[in-house]
Protein backbone atom coordinates (compact mmCIF):
# COMPACT_ATOMS: atom_id res chain seq x y z
CA UNK A 1 0.00 0.00 0.00
CA UNK A 2 1.42 3.47 -1.06
CA UNK A 3 1.54 6.46 1.46
CA UNK A 4 -0.91 8.06 -0.28
CA UNK A 5 -3.38 5.47 0.12
CA UNK A 6 -2.38 5.15 3.92
CA UNK A 7 -3.20 8.94 4.03
CA UNK A 8 -6.32 8.41 2.24
CA UNK A 9 -8.60 9.10 5.75
CA UNK A 10 -6.39 11.76 6.96
CA UNK A 11 -6.13 13.69 3.97
CA UNK A 12 -9.80 13.83 3.91
CA UNK A 13 -10.81 15.01 7.08
CA UNK A 14 -7.81 16.95 6.38
CA UNK A 15 -9.71 18.66 3.36
CA UNK A 16 -12.60 19.11 5.20
CA UNK A 17 -11.75 21.05 8.31
CA UNK A 18 -11.61 17.77 10.79
CA UNK A 19 -7.89 16.83 10.97
CA UNK A 20 -6.74 16.16 14.38
CA UNK A 21 -3.06 19.01 14.42
CA UNK A 22 -1.05 16.04 14.36
CA UNK A 23 -2.43 14.79 11.36
CA UNK A 24 -2.91 18.00 9.71
CA UNK A 25 0.59 17.83 10.01
CA UNK A 26 0.91 14.80 8.79
CA UNK A 27 -1.14 15.58 5.69
CA UNK A 28 0.20 19.11 4.67
CA UNK A 29 3.85 17.59 5.04
CA UNK A 30 2.24 15.10 2.69
CA UNK A 31 1.02 17.50 0.01
CA UNK A 32 3.85 19.93 -0.01
CA UNK A 33 5.52 16.42 -2.04
CA UNK A 34 2.80 14.78 -3.81
CA UNK A 35 1.44 16.45 -6.74
CA UNK A 36 -1.74 13.53 -6.84
CA UNK A 37 -2.75 14.06 -3.54
CA UNK A 38 -2.62 18.00 -4.05
CA UNK A 39 -5.26 17.16 -6.67
CA UNK A 40 -7.42 14.80 -5.04
CA UNK A 41 -7.34 17.55 -2.27
CA UNK A 42 -8.44 20.06 -4.07
CA UNK A 43 -11.53 17.86 -5.09
CA UNK A 44 -12.22 17.38 -1.72
CA UNK A 45 -12.51 20.83 -0.68
CA UNK A 46 -14.75 21.36 -3.89
CA UNK A 47 -17.27 18.53 -3.01
CA UNK A 48 -17.67 20.08 0.53
CA UNK A 49 -17.92 23.38 -1.53
CA UNK A 50 -20.71 22.14 -3.53
CA UNK A 51 -22.49 20.16 -1.00
CA UNK A 52 -22.87 22.80 1.40
CA UNK A 53 -22.96 26.03 -0.94
CA UNK A 54 -24.99 24.35 -4.12
CA UNK A 55 -27.73 22.09 -2.63
CA UNK A 56 -30.54 23.30 -2.62
CA UNK A 57 -33.60 22.86 0.15
CA UNK A 58 -36.20 21.76 -2.05
CA UNK A 59 -39.38 21.54 -0.17
CA UNK A 60 -40.49 24.99 0.88
CA UNK A 61 -42.59 25.34 4.14
CA UNK A 62 -44.74 27.53 4.94
CA UNK A 63 -46.70 29.08 8.10
CA UNK A 64 -49.70 26.69 7.54
CA UNK A 65 -46.91 23.67 8.75
CA UNK A 66 -46.79 26.07 11.78
CA UNK A 67 -50.44 26.69 12.29
CA UNK A 68 -51.35 22.88 12.26
CA UNK A 69 -48.64 22.18 14.40
CA UNK A 70 -50.02 24.94 17.05
CA UNK A 71 -53.40 23.97 16.77
CA UNK A 72 -52.33 20.55 17.26
CA UNK A 73 -50.27 20.63 20.87
CA UNK A 74 -52.01 20.27 23.49
CA UNK A 75 -53.70 22.37 25.88
CA UNK A 76 -51.56 21.88 28.79
CA UNK A 77 -47.72 22.38 28.54
CA UNK A 78 -45.39 19.62 28.88
CA UNK A 79 -44.64 18.05 31.98
CA UNK A 80 -40.67 18.15 33.28
CA UNK A 81 -38.59 15.03 33.28
CA UNK A 82 -38.39 14.22 36.44
CA UNK A 83 -37.01 10.98 36.90
CA UNK A 84 -33.37 12.02 36.58
CA UNK A 85 -33.85 13.92 40.09
CA UNK A 86 -35.44 10.86 41.41
CA UNK A 87 -32.51 8.89 40.60
CA UNK A 88 -30.40 11.37 42.49
CA UNK A 89 -32.93 11.10 45.30
CA UNK A 90 -32.44 7.58 45.46
CA UNK A 91 -28.73 7.22 45.47
CA UNK A 92 -28.55 10.13 47.98
CA UNK A 93 -30.31 7.93 49.91
CA UNK A 94 -28.63 5.33 49.63
CA UNK A 95 -25.87 6.75 50.49
CA UNK A 96 -27.18 8.47 53.43
CA UNK A 97 -27.91 5.11 54.74
CA UNK A 98 -24.40 4.13 54.70
CA UNK A 99 -23.61 6.73 57.65
CA UNK A 100 -25.84 4.72 60.23
CA UNK A 101 -24.00 1.52 60.70
CA UNK A 102 -20.82 3.44 60.91
CA UNK A 103 -22.11 5.90 64.29
CA UNK A 104 -21.60 2.06 65.81
CA UNK A 105 -18.59 0.39 65.25
CA UNK A 106 -16.80 3.48 66.73
CA UNK A 107 -14.64 4.23 63.95
CA UNK A 108 -16.28 7.95 63.51
CA UNK A 109 -14.55 8.76 67.13
CA UNK A 110 -11.22 7.17 66.27
CA UNK A 111 -11.13 9.45 63.14
CA UNK A 112 -11.94 12.12 65.03
CA UNK A 113 -9.42 12.02 67.11
CA UNK A 114 -6.70 11.45 64.66
CA UNK A 115 -8.21 14.52 63.01
CA UNK A 116 -8.06 16.83 65.92
CA UNK A 117 -4.40 16.04 66.35
CA UNK A 118 -3.82 16.37 63.36
CA UNK A 119 -5.26 20.27 63.49
CA UNK A 120 -8.58 19.64 61.65
CA UNK A 121 -10.79 20.56 64.41
CA UNK A 122 -13.84 21.46 61.63
CA UNK A 123 -13.66 17.89 60.23
CA UNK A 124 -12.78 16.28 64.05
CA UNK A 125 -15.98 18.03 65.23
CA UNK A 126 -18.23 17.14 62.12
CA UNK A 127 -17.41 13.60 62.88
CA UNK A 128 -18.10 13.76 66.29
CA UNK A 129 -21.46 15.24 65.83
CA UNK A 130 -22.39 11.95 63.32
CA UNK A 131 -21.00 9.99 65.90
CA UNK A 132 -23.62 11.04 68.37
CA UNK A 133 -20.96 12.63 70.59
CA UNK A 134 -22.14 16.06 70.15
CA UNK A 135 -25.48 16.94 70.22
CA UNK A 136 -26.20 19.81 67.99
CA UNK A 137 -27.87 19.40 64.66
CA UNK A 138 -24.37 19.84 62.11
CA UNK A 139 -25.14 23.11 59.65
CA UNK A 140 -24.70 22.17 55.99
CA UNK A 141 -21.47 24.36 55.99
CA UNK A 142 -20.18 22.17 58.70
CA UNK A 143 -21.22 19.30 56.42
CA UNK A 144 -19.24 20.60 52.92
CA UNK A 145 -16.36 21.55 55.70
CA UNK A 146 -15.77 17.78 56.49
CA UNK A 147 -15.70 16.75 52.60
CA UNK A 148 -13.55 20.20 51.50
CA UNK A 149 -11.26 19.60 54.65
CA UNK A 150 -11.80 15.94 55.42
CA UNK A 151 -11.62 14.08 51.72
CA UNK A 152 -8.50 15.30 51.00
CA UNK A 153 -6.92 13.76 54.26
CA UNK A 154 -7.30 10.40 53.39
CA UNK A 155 -4.16 9.80 52.13
CA UNK A 156 -2.45 10.72 55.77
CA UNK A 157 -4.62 8.36 57.83
CA UNK A 158 -1.71 5.99 59.12
CA UNK A 159 -4.98 2.61 59.67
CA UNK A 160 -6.10 1.56 56.00
CA UNK A 161 -8.71 -0.52 57.50
CA UNK A 162 -10.28 3.24 58.60
CA UNK A 163 -9.85 4.47 55.01
CA UNK A 164 -12.66 3.11 53.25
CA UNK A 165 -14.97 3.70 55.99
CA UNK A 166 -14.24 7.20 55.93
CA UNK A 167 -14.52 7.50 52.14
CA UNK A 168 -18.07 6.11 52.75
CA UNK A 169 -18.59 8.33 54.95
CA UNK A 170 -17.52 11.43 52.57
CA UNK A 171 -19.74 9.54 49.75
CA UNK A 172 -22.64 10.15 52.66
CA UNK A 173 -22.31 13.66 53.27
CA UNK A 174 -22.42 13.88 49.80
CA UNK A 175 -25.67 11.81 49.60
CA UNK A 176 -27.42 14.17 51.92
CA UNK A 177 -26.15 17.04 50.63
CA UNK A 178 -27.52 15.75 47.46
CA UNK A 179 -30.99 14.30 49.10
CA UNK A 180 -31.69 18.15 50.63
CA UNK A 181 -30.72 20.11 47.37
CA UNK A 182 -33.35 17.36 45.13
CA UNK A 183 -35.76 18.13 47.63
CA UNK A 184 -35.51 21.73 47.33
CA UNK A 185 -35.52 21.72 43.85
CA UNK A 186 -38.65 19.54 43.83
CA UNK A 187 -40.31 21.97 45.94
CA UNK A 188 -39.66 24.92 43.62
CA UNK A 189 -40.20 22.82 41.03
CA UNK A 190 -43.59 22.29 42.35
CA UNK A 191 -44.14 25.81 43.32
CA UNK A 192 -43.34 27.05 39.81
CA UNK A 193 -45.75 24.89 38.41
CA UNK A 194 -48.12 25.84 40.28
CA UNK B 1 -11.59 23.12 12.38
CA UNK B 2 -14.79 21.45 12.84
CA UNK B 3 -18.00 23.24 12.46
CA UNK B 4 -19.18 24.06 16.34
CA UNK B 5 -22.41 22.43 15.96
CA UNK B 6 -26.05 21.29 13.86
CA UNK B 7 -26.82 24.44 12.65
CA UNK B 8 -29.91 26.61 13.15
CA UNK B 9 -32.17 27.95 10.37
CA UNK B 10 -29.56 27.10 8.05
CA UNK B 11 -26.52 29.04 9.58
CA UNK B 12 -23.86 27.71 12.07
CA UNK B 13 -25.65 28.53 15.55
CA UNK B 14 -24.50 31.93 17.03
CA UNK B 15 -25.86 31.61 20.40
CA UNK B 16 -26.36 27.90 21.23
CA UNK B 17 -28.27 28.46 24.52
CA UNK B 18 -31.17 30.23 22.52
CA UNK B 19 -32.57 27.00 21.88
CA UNK B 20 -32.50 25.59 25.39
CA UNK B 21 -33.50 29.27 26.58
CA UNK B 22 -36.85 28.63 24.61
CA UNK B 23 -37.17 25.11 25.86
CA UNK B 24 -37.39 26.26 29.38
CA UNK B 25 -39.65 28.67 28.40
CA UNK B 26 -42.40 26.22 26.72
CA UNK B 27 -41.81 24.05 29.77
CA UNK B 28 -42.99 27.10 31.76
CA UNK B 29 -46.21 27.73 29.09
CA UNK B 30 -45.30 29.91 26.39
CA UNK B 31 -46.02 28.18 23.44
CA UNK B 32 -45.22 31.05 21.61
CA UNK B 33 -41.37 29.80 22.54
CA UNK B 34 -42.35 26.80 21.18
CA UNK B 35 -43.59 28.18 18.20
CA UNK B 36 -40.09 30.05 17.28
CA UNK B 37 -38.31 26.99 17.76
CA UNK B 38 -40.80 25.51 15.22
CA UNK B 39 -40.30 27.93 12.98
CA UNK B 40 -36.81 28.22 13.20
CA UNK B 41 -36.17 24.30 12.78
CA UNK B 42 -39.01 23.22 9.90
CA UNK B 43 -36.87 23.89 6.91
CA UNK B 44 -33.80 22.45 7.48
CA UNK B 45 -35.93 19.44 9.30
CA UNK B 46 -38.59 18.87 6.52
CA UNK B 47 -36.07 18.94 3.93
CA UNK B 48 -34.21 16.18 5.78
CA UNK B 49 -36.52 14.05 5.98
CA UNK B 50 -37.46 14.51 2.50
CA UNK B 51 -34.08 13.34 1.44
CA UNK B 52 -34.54 10.74 3.82
CA UNK B 53 -37.50 9.62 2.49
CA UNK B 54 -38.21 11.02 -1.04
CA UNK B 55 -41.64 12.53 -0.89
CA UNK B 56 -42.76 15.64 0.13
CA UNK B 57 -46.43 14.90 1.55
CA UNK B 58 -44.82 12.56 3.22
CA UNK B 59 -41.86 14.36 4.63
CA UNK B 60 -44.31 17.21 5.82
CA UNK B 61 -46.78 15.24 7.55
CA UNK B 62 -43.30 13.28 9.39
CA UNK B 63 -41.78 16.70 10.07
CA UNK B 64 -45.35 17.86 11.53
CA UNK B 65 -45.44 14.52 13.56
CA UNK B 66 -41.72 15.12 15.36
CA UNK B 67 -42.55 18.20 16.25
CA UNK B 68 -45.37 17.16 17.89
CA UNK B 69 -42.88 14.09 19.81
CA UNK B 70 -40.80 17.14 20.64
CA UNK B 71 -43.27 18.94 22.42
CA UNK B 72 -44.86 16.32 24.35
CA UNK B 73 -41.44 15.00 25.43
CA UNK B 74 -39.66 18.70 26.05
CA UNK B 75 -39.54 18.02 29.83
CA UNK B 76 -36.62 15.24 29.38
CA UNK B 77 -34.67 17.93 27.00
CA UNK B 78 -31.22 17.51 28.17
CA UNK B 79 -29.54 20.82 27.97
CA UNK B 80 -26.16 19.87 28.15
CA UNK B 81 -26.58 18.77 24.30
CA UNK B 82 -27.59 21.00 21.28
CA UNK B 83 -31.69 21.34 20.95
CA UNK B 84 -30.54 19.79 17.15
CA UNK B 85 -28.56 16.74 18.21
CA UNK B 86 -32.09 16.13 20.31
CA UNK B 87 -34.37 16.87 17.56
CA UNK B 88 -32.28 15.00 14.87
CA UNK B 89 -32.50 12.08 17.13
CA UNK B 90 -35.56 12.40 17.44
CA UNK B 91 -36.54 12.78 13.81
CA UNK B 92 -33.75 10.06 12.75
CA UNK B 93 -36.04 7.32 14.83
CA UNK B 94 -39.35 8.58 14.03
CA UNK B 95 -37.95 8.35 9.81
CA UNK B 96 -37.02 4.56 11.12
CA UNK B 97 -40.57 3.84 11.93
CA UNK B 98 -42.16 5.32 9.15
CA UNK B 99 -40.21 3.11 7.17
CA UNK B 100 -41.27 -0.07 8.87
CA UNK B 101 -44.97 0.66 9.26
CA UNK B 102 -44.91 2.18 5.64
CA UNK B 103 -41.84 0.71 3.34
CA UNK B 104 -41.89 4.25 1.95
CA UNK B 105 -40.37 3.64 -1.57
CA UNK B 106 -37.77 6.13 -2.22
CA UNK B 107 -37.58 8.30 -5.31
CA UNK B 108 -34.90 10.99 -6.81
CA UNK B 109 -35.23 14.69 -5.71
CA UNK B 110 -34.84 15.92 -9.44
CA UNK B 111 -38.00 17.13 -11.28
CA UNK B 112 -40.12 13.89 -11.00
CA UNK B 113 -39.84 14.05 -6.68
CA UNK B 114 -42.98 16.44 -7.24
CA UNK B 115 -41.82 19.91 -6.51
CA UNK B 116 -41.85 22.54 -8.57
CA UNK B 117 -38.73 24.59 -9.99
CA UNK B 118 -40.62 27.61 -7.72
CA UNK B 119 -39.52 25.68 -4.49
CA UNK B 120 -36.12 25.11 -5.33
CA UNK B 121 -33.72 27.72 -3.71
CA UNK B 122 -30.80 28.55 -5.83
CA UNK B 123 -27.59 29.90 -4.15
CA UNK B 124 -26.28 32.18 -7.14
CA UNK B 125 -23.67 34.84 -6.71
CA UNK B 126 -24.44 38.12 -7.69
CA UNK B 127 -28.03 39.77 -7.31
CA UNK B 128 -29.36 39.43 -10.97
CA UNK B 129 -27.76 36.12 -12.41
CA UNK B 130 -28.47 35.99 -16.16
CA UNK B 131 -30.66 33.04 -17.55
CA UNK B 132 -27.71 30.56 -18.65
CA UNK B 133 -26.62 31.14 -15.35
CA UNK B 134 -29.84 29.92 -13.07
CA UNK B 135 -30.14 27.28 -15.60
CA UNK B 136 -26.41 26.16 -14.52
CA UNK B 137 -27.13 26.59 -11.28
CA UNK B 138 -30.21 24.48 -11.24
CA UNK B 139 -28.30 21.56 -13.13
CA UNK B 140 -25.65 21.58 -10.43
CA UNK B 141 -28.22 21.55 -7.87
CA UNK B 142 -30.06 18.92 -9.20
CA UNK B 143 -26.87 16.70 -9.88
CA UNK B 144 -25.79 16.60 -6.53
CA UNK B 145 -28.99 15.84 -4.75
CA UNK B 146 -29.54 12.95 -7.57
CA UNK B 147 -26.14 12.22 -6.33
CA UNK B 148 -27.04 11.92 -2.92
CA UNK B 149 -30.32 10.77 -3.46
CA UNK B 150 -28.37 7.99 -4.83
CA UNK B 151 -26.05 7.05 -1.62
CA UNK B 152 -26.91 3.74 0.30
CA UNK B 153 -29.56 5.28 2.73
CA UNK B 154 -27.42 4.86 5.93
CA UNK B 155 -24.53 6.97 4.05
CA UNK B 156 -27.04 9.60 3.02
CA UNK B 157 -28.50 10.24 6.27
CA UNK B 158 -24.93 10.64 7.71
CA UNK B 159 -23.68 13.16 4.74
CA UNK B 160 -26.34 15.43 5.22
CA UNK B 161 -26.06 15.83 8.44
CA UNK B 162 -22.61 16.49 8.30
CA UNK B 163 -22.75 18.92 4.94
CA UNK B 164 -25.85 20.38 5.46
CA UNK B 165 -26.87 20.02 9.24
CA UNK B 166 -23.34 20.99 9.90
CA UNK B 167 -23.59 18.42 12.98
CA UNK B 168 -20.21 17.30 14.25
CA UNK B 169 -19.38 13.57 14.69
CA UNK B 170 -20.12 12.96 17.82
CA UNK B 171 -23.62 14.97 17.13
CA UNK B 172 -24.22 12.43 14.28
CA UNK B 173 -23.23 9.20 16.62
CA UNK B 174 -25.88 10.74 19.06
CA UNK B 175 -28.49 11.19 16.40
CA UNK B 176 -28.15 7.75 14.79
CA UNK B 177 -27.05 5.65 17.78
CA UNK B 178 -24.25 5.02 15.79
CA UNK B 179 -20.48 4.12 17.06
CA UNK B 180 -18.49 7.16 16.32
CA UNK B 181 -15.64 5.17 14.09
CA UNK B 182 -18.66 4.14 12.31
CA UNK B 183 -19.72 7.14 11.82
CA UNK B 184 -15.94 8.56 11.12
CA UNK B 185 -16.16 5.57 8.53
CA UNK B 186 -19.39 5.81 6.74
CA UNK B 187 -18.93 9.31 5.88
CA UNK B 188 -15.58 9.12 4.49
CA UNK B 189 -16.75 6.37 2.42
CA UNK B 190 -19.78 8.55 0.92
CA UNK B 191 -17.58 11.26 -0.16
CA UNK B 192 -15.64 8.50 -2.08
CA UNK B 193 -18.51 7.61 -4.10
CA UNK B 194 -19.52 11.05 -3.99
CA UNK B 195 -16.68 12.14 -5.51
CA UNK B 196 -16.70 9.23 -7.77
CA UNK B 197 -20.42 10.12 -8.91
CA UNK B 198 -19.51 13.96 -9.75
CA UNK B 199 -16.63 13.52 -11.10
CA UNK B 200 -16.82 15.60 -14.10
CA UNK B 201 -17.87 18.32 -12.02
CA UNK B 202 -15.29 18.74 -9.75
CA UNK B 203 -12.41 18.28 -12.62
CA UNK B 204 -10.57 21.56 -11.35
Amino acid sequence: MSVCDRLRVILDRFANGEAAPDESLVAARHLAECTACRIRQARARWLAEILEREMSDPVAVDDEFVDRIMRALPATPPRRDRRAALRLVRLGAVAALALLPMRHIGFLERNADFCRQEGLPATASSLRLFAGAESSIPAPAQLLGLVVDGVPQLARMPWALDLLPLLALAFGVIGLLVVGSSVAGFALSRLSDA
Amino acid sequence: MEPTGCLVSGRPAALPTDDAALVVQALRGDRGAFETLVRRHRRPLVNHLYRQIGQREAALDLAQEVFLKVYQSLGSYDPRYRFTTWLYRIASNAAIDQFRRRHVPTCGLGADGGDSNEDRVLAIAGSDPSPDQILRARELASRIDRAVQRLPAEFRQLILLRHRQHCRYDEIARITDLPLGTVKNRIFRAREILRGELADLLEP
